[in-house]
C-alpha cells in the first residue's frame, strides 16, 4: 500500500505529465462551438438581446 | 466562498489553469481560455478533464466527484487570476446542456455575490443556450 507522501508525489508527476502533454491541445468544447462564435459575439454585442439573469 | 483548489498556470497557445479535484477520486482538471476573435476582447472558457489513458483533454466526462462547489469556486478563482492579468477582456462560456446552464447560472451568481470581484452577465443565444459573460468588476 502506498503512503500518503508517495501518492502525493505520483499525483504531482501526473499533473506535470498532463500539463506537458495537453499544453497546446485545442479545447474540444471550443472546437465544438467554433461555428457558433460569430453569432455568440453578435449576441453579446447586441444590448437589446434577451438578458436572462 | 468555498475553498478553492491550488492552481498551476500553463502558458501556451491557450491559457491553461490546472488543478486536481480530490473528491471521491483524483481527477486532473484544466480551465482553458481560448481567444475567440482577433481583437482579444473575448476569451472562451472550457472546463476539461484530462483523460490519462488517451492523453487528451475531454469535455464529455461527467465526473460526479462530489466536490462541485469547490470545483466551481476554483473556476471562479481562475477567472479572477485571468482578469487580473487581462482586465479589459471578457470571459465567455456556455453549459453543455440546459441543466448545466442552470447550475452555472446559480453557482456563478453565488460566486460573484460572495467574492464581489466579478460581474456576471447572461444572454440568451439563438440556440436556446445561455451565454455567460464574465468581466472584472469596476469600482
Amino acid at each position: 500500500m502506498k503512503s500518503k507522501e508517495s501518492k502525493s508525489i505520483d499525483l504531482s508527476k501526473e499533473l506535470e505529465y498532463a500539463m506537458k502533454v495537453a499544453k497546446d491541445q485545442p479545447s474540444p468544447k471550443m472546437e465544438r462551438i467554433k461555428p457558433l462564435i460569430p453569432s455568440i459575439i453578435a449576441s453579446l454585442k447586441n444590448t437589446d438581446s434577451s438578458d436572462c439573469a | 466562498m468555498e475553498e478553492f483548489y491550488p492552481v498551476h498556470y500553463n502558458d501556451g497557445v491557450s491559457h491553461q489553469f490546472w488543478f486536481v479535484s480530490t473528491g471521491k477520486r483524483n481527477i486532473l482538471k484544466c480551465v482553458q481560455l481560448d481567444m475567440m476573435e482577433e481583437t482579444e476582447e473575448y476569451y472562451h472558457l472550457s472546463l476539461l478533464d484530462f483523460d490519462h489513458e488517451q492523453g487528451c483533454l475531454r469535455e464529455d466526462i461527467v465526473s460526479n466527484n462530489g466536490d462541485t462547489n469547490r470545483v466551481l469556486s476554483t473556476v471562479a478563482h481562475c477567472m479572477i487570476l485571468f482578469l487580473h492579468r487581462f482586465p479589459e477582456t471578457k470571459i465567455i462560456f456556455t453549459g453543455n446542456s440546459r441543466s448545466r446552464d442552470r447550475l452555472f447560472q446559480i453557482q456563478m451568481n453565488n460566486q460573484s455575490n460572495k467574492i464581489r470581484l466579478l460581474d456576471v452577465e447572461t444572454k440568451l443565444h439563438e440556440t436556446g443556450s445561455i451565454i455567460f459573460s464574465i468581466t472584472k468588476r469596476k469600482y
